[in-house]
């Protein structure tokens, strides 16, 4: 909920704003400030000036604290300390920030010797201690979570980093779940996120490089790379693409998705997206980049190939042989609910000779009386499978047990028995359902569900051939879609032999010497030669 | 953006006008299991299309039989035309639902149909592409209607019966049967003529009515069907039938055998013999201005059963094994005397004379073909031999 209460603060200090415009000050500046306005405003000599400065700008929120204290016991300076309640660490402020300020010192007793100690960084022991110069920087941090502190006849403000607001504990992967491998999931606080893989990659080639999207929002967003593996260009066009953006506010990483990526027609994901840092690492090894949002649990990875989507964290966690029919198994489970129902809607409307006798026979039994021509059957089931599953995410958590009681017995029997569907009708919906859920990437599973209907629709009119027309148009798209210039269906086309040892099957680590051709032009090697375990001598 | 919507739209309406006109639901089609073909008393094509009532699994109590409370599992469409075509057509003034052709497992030709001749029938079967190649194609032995309608074997449908018993037919080898597509090249072949099973059915044990049975009372017993013999063609009119010993010999001959038993006579005791492998080669030859024909076929198997208390050595083997070749050899002889006698040569000797001797076969050989075929000299040798005795050797020894 981080974003929300630093959304609220942002929207009330602009009400704020509104209200005060009735007050007429000396100040005549407009009431609610862009970006360019507060950094031309520099912090002034004055305390008094300063303080009004800050008053105009937080004053109004309830949040705001301002607390004013004299510094030196001989010739004090007068000083104010401002934060944002809620947002800092008040166990720290007072420790490392307030003792030590208000502490008498033997040598140093005078407010402007204590100032002078101040600016070279001796006074207060907290470790981050910033000096700035205009109202941007001084509002930017105070409203995540820093405290200033200005000094009279000082035009600097003291940023001291105490930042103390409540966050969640690091959690388990919900949504990409694993039996082996870590459990560990990023939070909404960027900084935690770093953390997470800073801890997996030690190495200075890990570049973090931080940038702020959002006019009001101002939200961190963060390029993860891996120096000396990646390719320039990539970070290059990722930074480019980033820059580009120019939006109010970023809720979540889905909005930069949506703003960079190549095909933004196309029905499918161009990224990865992922809740895990192991699989973020993994990736970034390979040469790809990792864009992290605050506030958003999530990090994207580009480019983003189709077999890459298909890709497991886990399946490295493995010995070879099973991960390797996992992908195939994802691979059929991909075709299965991309054209199970159109297949089955074409085959029995128009090619039945295509099928064995015996289950055209029970075909042919299940469906009788079912008043509705088959894709009509199969367009109804579709939809109400896609209900019952937005329901059942909807659903507050102690309602959803009811849907999916509900759903199994009104679709799963009493349809059946009121004569409504058949009951063949009803296993390939819901194998067709189960298949899109064991696609690792949820959003692919998305685009996969959402192109089975025209499918269907094309497999009721033309049959086979339809499919076959709606197949070819998909398959035309995927081989003219790009991720961040790497085409979409590589290593399959363009082909690339060592590509396929990551695709079509998992090779054992020891044999996946290179690491993706399309990403990495340098450094190619993943792992010294020899590395095949053999027994000693 | 407009434009390329329009653009799209309108393909789709392109799409969505042509329809679906030929959607079929499966529920509204009848789907034929097997055709039978008959020639009617007025001259007519007569064709029986036997189609499966689609039941759900368990509804119903599905009697054996489909007597009086049990759901029949097929019904049988009559019809009658000019041709087969004209009869297949006229079907659909009876039947409610679109016929679809595409899963019939069998032909059965009526006998009589097949003497006279086959050319009122074969034309359609062979150029409309919902019959498939791989359906049986058998002659009905017996008045076809009736085999149409014979239950008993199980509650299957008397056509999926029917393809069900050819699917085993290596376990007994005992009759030779064509599809559909090797029927029609054997009858197009000049150098072969066509050969098929035949159908036939008898009263069996079974009853056929599922009611409790009153001591002393005679039940009605069901007809059960029963595939048997052979019918061999002389072009497209069935001249005759092989029994079992000829069908076996014209499957050695053929190289088809691929399991079944032989019946040994021995001196002493009884013993059969179970074939796991053969192979046959025929080779031609010209001696002495004469055109003999050189059969070979080597036979692999077990022995299956022999009588309490034979000893079991290796002289007995031997004997054995001459006594197989000396059994598969009457075998094929047989099948030739009855070539021979019916003048038709099921057993592609031509083909084998065209392929040795070519030259020969095109000057002076194809024309003569029946007279040489009544006075061939046919050479057998067999190599029979005893692979295993199963999990023992010497049979046990009774008290």
């Amino acid at each position: 909920m981080g974003w929300l209460k630093k959304l609220n603060y942002l929207l009330s200090s602009q009400k704020g704003h509104v209200n005060q415009s009735k007050k007429k000050t000396s100040l005549d500046l407009p009431n609610a400030y862009t970006k360019e306005e507060l950094i031309n405003l520099p912090i002034a000599a004055s305390l008094q000036e300063n303080l009004d400065w800050m008053t105009k700008l937080l004053g109004q929120n309830v949040d705001f604290v301002q607390r004013q204290f004299p510094l030196g016991s001989e010739q004090p300076l007068q000083a104010v300390l401002f934060y944002m309640d809620g947002m800092i660490n008040p166990e720290i402020l007072d420790r490392d920030v307030m003792r030590p300020l208000l502490a008498p010192r033997p040598k140093e007793t005078t407010g402007s010797a204590l100032l002078k100690l101040l600016k070279s960084g001796g006074l207060v022991s907290r470790a981050e201690i910033d000096q700035y110069n205009n109202f941007h920087d001084v509002t930017n941090l105070i409203l995540t979570g820093d405290a200033v502190l200005f000094v009279e006849d000082c035009p600097q403000a003291f940023i001291i980093s105490c930042k103390g607001y409540q966050m969640r504990n690091i959690p388990e992967p919900v949504v990409e779940n694993s039996v082996r491998g870590p459990r560990e999931a990023f939070i909404e606080t960027l900084s935690v996120n770093i953390s997470l893989l800073r801890k997996r990659l030690v190495t200075p080639n890990l570049m973090v490089e931080n940038m702020k999207i959002g006019k009001i929002s101002s939200t961190d967003v963060c390029i993860v790379y891996l120096k000396g593996i990646v390719s320039e260009d990539l970070v290059k066009e990722v930074r480019h693409r980033l820059n580009r953006i120019d939006i109010d506010v970023i809720l979540e990483s889905g909005y930069i998705e949506q703003l960079i990526q190549d095909s933004p027609y196309s029905p499918f994901p161009q990224m990865l997206v992922t809740e895990r840092p192991d699989k973020v690492v993994g990736n970034l090894a390979e040469g790809r980049v990792a864009i992290l949002t605050d506030n958003t649990p999530l990090a994207l990875i580009v480019p983003g190939q189709f077999v890459s989507l298909l890709q497991a964290s886990e399946d490295y966690y493995y010995k070879f042989y099973f991960p390797t029919l996992l992908r195939w198994l994802r691979y059929t489970a991909f075709l299965v609910a991309l054209v199970l129902p159109s297949l089955y809607v074409a085959i029995t409307n128009f090619h039945q000779e295509m099928i064995p006798t015996t289950l055209l026979i029970s075909i042919a039994a299940a469906r009788q009386g079912v008043p509705f021509p088959a894709y009509l059957e199969a367009m109804i089931m579709e939809v109400t499978f896609e209900t019952l599953r937005e329901a059942g995410i909807r659903l507050p958590a102690p309602v959803g047990q009811a849907i999916s009681i509900v759903g199994a017995l009104i679709i799963g029997q009493a349809a059946v028995q009121a004569n409504i569907v058949s009951p063949l009708m009803v296993i390939v919906v819901a194998f067709t359902g189960i298949a899109s859920f064991t696609l690792p990437q949820y959003s692919l599973g998305i685009s996969v569900r959402m192109l089975r209907f025209p499918l269907m629709l094309s497999a009721a009119f033309l049959g086979l051939f339809g499919v076959m027309v709606g197949l070819l148009a998909i398959l035309l798209h995927l081989c003219a879609l790009r991720s961040f210039g790497v085409p979409y269906l590589s290593p399959l086309a363009p082909f690339n032999l060592q590509g396929l040892k990551d695709s079509l099957v998992l090779a054992p680590h020891w044999s996946r010497k290179i690491r993706p051709a399309e990403l990495v032009q340098e450094n190619k090697k993943f792992m010294g030669n020899n590395q095949k375990p053999k027994p000693p001598k | 953006m407009r434009k390329k919507l329009l653009i799209i739209l309108a393909l789709l309406f392109l799409i969505n006008s042509t329809g679906c006109w030929d959607l079929r639901e499966a529920e509204q089609t009848g789907i034929v299991i097997g055709a039978g073909l008959d020639r009617g008393k007025d001259g007519s094509i007569v064709v029986i299309a036997q189609t499966v009532i689609p039941q759900m699994p368990g509804a119903g109590g599905a009697n054996v039989g489909g007597g009086a409370g049990g759901h029949d599992t097929f019904h049988n469409w009559y019809s009658s035309g000019e041709t087969l075509f004209d009869a297949v057509r006229n079907l659909t003034q009876k039947s409610p639902n679109t016929l679809f052709w595409s899963h019939n497992k069998i032909f059965i030709i009526s006998e009589k149909l097949a003497r006279e001749s086959l050319k009122d029938v074969i034309d359609f079967i062979e150029r409309d592409p919902e019959f498939k190649q791989n359906a049986w194609i058998v002659i009905a032995k017996d008045d076809l209607s009736e085999i149409m309608n014979a239950h008993g074997n199980l509650k299957e449908p008397p056509a999926q019966a029917l393809a069900n018993i050819i699917m085993i037919r290596d376990r007994n080898s005992k009759y030779a049967v064509s599809t559909l597509g090797e029927f029609i090249q054997q009858l197009g072949n000049p150098e072969a003529q066509a050969y098929t099973a035949g159908v036939t059915f008898y009263k069996g044990l079974m009853e056929k009515k599922n009611t409790a049975s009153i001591s002393g009372q005679e039940t009605e017993r069901s007809m059960e069907l029963r595939v048997m013999d052979t019918a061999v063609f002389k072009q497209d009119k069935l001249v005759g039938w092989l029994n079992q010993e000829e069908s076996r010999g014209l499957l050695w001959v053929q190289g088809k055998v691929k399991e079944g038993l032989l019946v040994l006579p021995m001196q002493n005791h009884k013993m059969i013999f179970e074939i796991l492998k053969s192979s046959s080669k025929l080779e031609p030859l010209i001696k002495d201005g004469q055109l003999i024909m050189k059969v070979q076929v080597k036979v692999d198997g077990n022995i299956g059963e022999i009588t309490p208390g034979t000893k079991l050595d290796e002289k007995h083997i031997q004997e054995i094994e001459a006594q197989i070749a000396k059994t598969v050899e009457e075998q094929i002889m047989t099948a030739v005397s009855r070539a021979q006698e019916l003048n038709t040569d099921f057993l592609g000797f031509a083909s084998a004379v065209h392929r040795a001797f070519p030259r020969l076969w095109n000057q002076e050989l194809s024309q003569q073909w029946s007279e040489t075929l009544k006075d061939i000299e046919v050479e057998v040798s067999v190599e029979g031999r005893v692979r295993g005795t199963g999990l023992i050797t010497n049979p046990v020894k009774l008290k």
